[in-house]
């Protein structure tokens, strides 16, 4: 025990001198001296004048009296203690605790500092003997807190952390700390259930520890913790707790300034009174531990750099695609060390990042500057993968699994090879090259850890699943699906898979069975929704309506994707029945469902709102919801479906204006003077909305220019960023018909914001046509989204016909070919899309020496479209040049 | 004769002369304390509060080294407010002393005091030579030129300073106004998301938050 411990207790001797002394007359003067020198605050001259006094005096009758042995023995005990005569100390007062146990005063205070003294020995037992009487005896006094705190700390340091925990709750469950206290408490019980593995736990103390516990060092020890906790909780799939964790952290320099003055200030408290010198010399104990801890997560710790690397990722897991790119960009353009060091991640978090917002190009470009920039770094692969990843994503197979491939062969021995594999393979299955992609799973298969066999087998199925060979797939899931030591969520997917395989075999005998086995084993499987949702569709399938209806009905009340599946078959089903009384029931409870859980409107309830109003004639939505759907669209929300909402109301709106009380108004009328009230009540979007309605309405009477006048206006008004995916398309789409300046950033704000939407096709490709116009070289690769991902769209055969053009005129004929193929193969073309495209290629094959098929063409085109003159003619002289 | 005593009081909004105290050293190393009462041409006049010395000095402007101010006594008027005959001696200042005249500053701004931030962030841009304080001072009349309405100003001085910056330390209140200021979405949200992503993370600011 060391003298600043002590020194409480020489406080305390101060107060209880005087009268003893007085009390045993004829030993005054020895006693006397010893009194004298612990007044001077000399407690190792005073314990040897008491040590005197017992081999003097000790015999005599007076000192044998109770009262005055009572004071001597705790005096004694006490100054031996402040001294640092622990061994000396200790049996003295266990000697006083023993016999004097009705002595109420200073009960509590010998007890604290016996257990003190016995911790300092090392004499563990009796430790906790003292502290245990203690909170029997003095479990009111605050003091009790701090028993039961150091007792966790004594716990903690024997790795008896469970029994640690228990001892801090109970620090926590007292009411006798200050605010300050709890949040120390809470922070040190953080540590703990960190250092068991309960990362949830932790993660609730710390975050607990907010606005009224403010403390500095609450702060800190936040920081502190919060990496490992960021990462732990990432690997647990706790995403929206880990960012939260990750937005506590802090740089070590700081930390370590944050610690010292916090130490600091501790230590140079002078707190009046025994009490608050205990309790503050327990503070900076404390304290003193979390710099130690510190110290040692500064050595092994993730550094400024790691700290930024890991929020990085953070955020790309939380699937916080703009927070990331805006934090990788700041990593890129700050000049500081800590930014260098980050450099791989931070381009790594930048096309990731990018490829999540779809700004394929855009992760392209990042990904060449640093292959370019940084041809040495050791990052390079996983940057090379990234690029993979991001072909991937636009659905480039080809790209991407050469790129794969490329990787494998340079850096065949590369810690990250068997995710490359693992990724090509999946590329090649999604490629439609099964059997290439079941060759990579099986020989990953002999070379990883035998971990990876049910996720490599599983994927072995999916591919003989698409070389139809569904029995050997069958066996494989099965395998999966039955093994015990894989993960649980992959045991489902394979579970699922095989109810697919029996559902698309229409196995009537295994299905039931295995759905059963399913249901049984996966009572809360996560893919319950999804088996439900085959159940449904094997039921509709087999004829069973009643049945399925129940299944999709009970899968649409969960707010999931599954349960927006099962809405969208309930609304096939009961928009295929004569009686469309129950497909308006349905759109309507389905629009109360998502409007009562505030989420964004699904189009199609409103779309099976339009198919009730055209065959009945009457309104759909009753007036109520009517209200409380134009409120929802006013007040700016970006994803309301207001143009066929819109519409509907134009439809009915005989009987949807009495709704709204607006009797005899026209629905013109209404939509100009809804969009000017929107307007002074600063509504930009629904005033957009009106005003667009306004346009749609005045093109169903033949105005087409009022129409665009009214378009233009809202274009030149309104901010683009403000407005819904809807209304940017039909703004875009009238800046480009009018070749506005701003056409080009409109058609590219359109696509960044709406990545997925239907719209995106004849976004892109007028946004090729413009790009082409100002001889921009990625004109062509805008039309390659297309022919890629849209194969379906309304726009697909212009932008084929367009490509195959551009090929041409640029030289590369072999190009074209395969371009107008794909449009040729297409059934159900128009007549002269399909001259147009036999004319492209016939000039492609006559440069690419394909002669014989050229020829054919062009007598193809003079047999079977004489009427396309221009076409024939071209055809014709091409036959006569190449004669 | 009784004299008209109230003829000695100062004129109403007459500067408190005795209110502002500086302390220094000539470049000869000479200690100095006192009121400062006049500046006439380079010459810096004071009452001095060092005992032993002249009650009345003047010390030429080029031989002080540098300047601190000690002392305010208790008055409703700003440092800033009170420094104002003094101008000159504003380069003098040393490095607490300008913050203590920034930390004014920011009061000012955060109580909207627009056109007085104005005239006194160019008063001390034209005179600061230390980097640190000019930023920070710049930084506040980007705002003001904001808060006046000189938008396109307050683009091109923002634009200078965060040129300058390096975003992973980029005060708050200059990521707050490059978003109020810049009209490309991208580059709009860069800015807002930006002090929320820093380590450590800065809170987004809810008005104008203006604390560096």
């Amino acid at each position: 025990m060391n003298r600043l411990q002590c020194k409480p207790l020489y406080l305390l001797l101060g107060l209880l001198l005087g009268s003893m002394a007085q009390a045993v007359l004829p030993l005054r003067d020895q006693w006397g001296s010893a009194c004298a020198a612990l007044k001077e605050g000399d407690a190792a001259r005073a314990t040897a004048l008491f040590r005197e006094f017992r081999e003097w005096y000790g015999e005599e009758t007076e000192v044998a009296d109770p009262a005055f042995r009572e004071g001597w023995l705790r005096l004694w005990g006490l100054a031996a203690l402040q001294s640092g005569a622990v061994e000396e100390a200790l049996p003295l007062l266990e000697t006083w605790l023993r016999e004097f146990p009705e002595q109420p005063r200073y009960r509590a205070f010998v007890r604290f500092q016996t257990a003190l003294a016995c911790r300092s020995l090392g004499l563990r037992d009796e430790t906790i003997h003292h502290w245990t009487a203690f909170l029997e005896q003095h479990g009111t006094l605050p003091e009790a807190a701090l028993v039961r705190w150091m007792w966790a700390d004594l716990l903690i340091g024997e790795a008896r952390l469970e029994e640690g925990r228990e001892q801090l709750m109970a620090v926590l469950e007292g009411a006798s700390l200050p605010p300050s206290g709890r949040a120390l408490a809470r922070a040190a019980l953080a540590l703990v259930e960190l250092s068991l593995g309960s990362e949830e736990a932790a993660f609730d103390h710390l975050a607990l520890s907010t606005g009224k516990e403010a403390f500095p060092a609450h702060g800190l020890w936040k920081a502190l913790l919060a990496p490992a906790l960021t990462d732990r909780l990432m690997r647990m799939d706790r995403l929206a707790e880990a960012l939260e964790a990750a937005s506590w952290m802090d740089l070590p320099e700081n930390l370590e300034s944050g610690f010292s003055q916090l130490a600091a200030a501790i230590s140079e408290r002078r707190p009046s009174g025994v009490r608050s010198m205990v309790w503050n010399k327990h503070w900076d104990r404390q304290v003193r531990r979390l710099q130690a801890t510190l110290e040692t997560s500064n050595k092994e710790g993730p550094g400024g750099a790691g700290l930024y690397a890991l929020r990085l990722r953070a955020l790309l897991r939380a699937e916080e695609a703009e927070s990331a790119l805006v934090l990788a960009r700041a990593l890129l353009l700050s000049p500081s060390s800590l930014a260098v060091e980050a450099r791989p991640a931070a381009y790594a978090g930048a096309i990731e990042a990018c490829r999540m917002l779809g700004k394929w190009n855009h992760a392209s470009r990042i990904a060449s500057e640093f292959i370019r920039d940084f041809p040495e770094d050791p990052a390079l692969p996983e940057i090379l993968f990234q690029l993979a990843r991001t072909h991937a994503a636009r659905k480039d197979w080809s790209d991407a699994i050469g790129q794969a491939d490329k990787l494998l062969d340079n850096w065949p021995g590369h810690r990250s090879r068997r995710s490359w594999q693992t990724a090509a393979a999946s590329w090649r299955l999604q490629a439609g090259r099964p059997a290439e992609a079941l060759e990579q799973f099986l020989a990953l298969e002999s070379d990883a850890p035998p971990s990876w066999t049910p996720y490599l087998r599983f994927q072995q199925g999916r591919c003989l699943t698409a070389s139809g060979k569904p029995n050997e797939a069958a066996r494989l899931f099965s395998g999966v699906a039955n093994n015990p030591s894989a993960a649980a969520g992959l045991r489902e997917f394979a579970w699922t898979e095989l109810l697919k395989l029996a559902m698309r075999d229409s196995a009537a005998d295994r299905f039931p069975s295995l759905l059963e086995d399913y249901r049984k084993g996966f009572p809360d499987g996560i893919h319950r929704l999804t088996v439900e949702n085959l159940a449904g569709t094997w039921n509709l399938h087999a004829g069973r309506k009643g049945e399925a209806e129940q299944l999709f009905q009970s899968v649409a009340k969960h707010i999931a994707p599954e349960g927006l599946f099962a809405h969208e078959q309930l609304s096939r089903m009961y928009g295929s029945l004569p009686d469309p009384g129950s497909l308006r029931s349905h759109a309507i409870g389905w629009i109360r469902q998502a409007l009562s859980a505030g989420l964004a409107l699904p189009p199609r309830p409103f779309e099976d709102g339009r198919l009730y109003q055209e065959r009945t004639g009457q309104p759909v939505f009753p007036a109520e919801m009517c209200r409380t759907l134009l409120e929802r669209m006013e007040a700016d929300d970006p994803s309301f479906p207001a143009e066929t909402f819109l519409g509907l109301l134009a439809s009915g709106w005989h009987a949807y204006r009495e709704g709204l009380g607006l009797p005899g108004e026209p629905v013109l009328e209404w939509a100009r003077g809804r969009a000017e009230a929107c307007l002074r009540s600063n509504l930009p979007l629904a005033c957009s909305r009106y005003r667009l309605f306004q346009a749609a309405l005045l093109e169903r009477q033949g105005r087409s220019d009022s129409a665009d006048t009214v378009r233009i206006g809202v274009m030149r008004s309104a901010d683009p960023s403000l407005l819904g995916e809807s209304e940017l398309f039909t703004v875009a789409r009238t800046s480009d018909r009018y070749d506005f300046p701003g056409t080009v950033p409109l058609l590219e704000s359109f696509l960044a914001r709406f990545g997925q939407s239907g719209k995106r096709p004849e976004v892109l490709f007028r946004l090729a046509m413009r790009r082409r116009a100002s001889g921009d070289a990625q004109a062509p690769g805008l039309l390659g989204e297309i022919l890629a991902e849209w194969p379906d769209a309304g726009v697909f055969p212009q932008a084929c016909l367009s490509l195959g053009e551009w090929r041409l005129a640029d030289n590369q004929p072999a190009r074209a070919g395969p371009v107008l193929e794909r449009l040729l193969d297409r059934p159900g073309l128009p007549p002269e899309t399909t001259a147009r495209a036999l004319l492209l290629r016939a000039r492609a094959d006559f440069a690419t020496g394909n002669l014989e098929r050229a020829s054919l063409g062009c007598r193809r085109l003079l047999n079977l479209y004489p009427d396309f003159h221009d076409i024939i003619n071209i055809a014709r002289s091409l036959l006569d040049e190449h004669a | 004769m009784i004299l008209p005593l109230f003829l000695l009081l100062p004129a109403a909004g007459a500067p408190d002369l005795q209110a502002v105290v500086v302390a220094g050293t000539t470049t000869k190393g000479m200690p100095f304390e006192g009121r400062i009462t006049r500046v006439a041409g380079s010459v810096l006049q004071m009452e001095s509060v060092i005992s032993g010395t002249a009650p009345q000095i003047g010390l030429p402007m080029e031989g002080i080294s540098s300047l601190r101010l000690v002392v305010r006594q208790a008055t409703d008027r700003t440092l800033l407010e009170m420094l104002e005959p003094f101008l000159p001696v504003l380069p003098l200042l040393d490095g607490e002393s300008l913050d203590r005249l920034v930390g004014e500053l920011e009061e000012a701004a955060a109580r909207g005091e627009w056109r007085f931030l104005y005239q006194w962030s160019g008063r001390l841009l034209g005179t600061l030579r230390d980097p640190g304080h000019a930023s920070r001072i710049a930084l506040l009349r980007a705002w003001a030129l904001l808060e006046l309405g000189l938008r396109e100003e307050a683009v091109r001085e923002a634009g200078k300073l965060a040129g300058k910056t390096d975003p992973l330390t980029a005060p708050s209140s200059l990521c707050h106004l490059m978003a109020r200021l810049e009209t490309d979405p991208d580059i709009r949200k860069f800015w807002s998301l930006l002090p929320s992503l820093q380590i450590p993370a800065n809170p987004q600011p809810t008005t104008y938050d203006l604390r560096p």
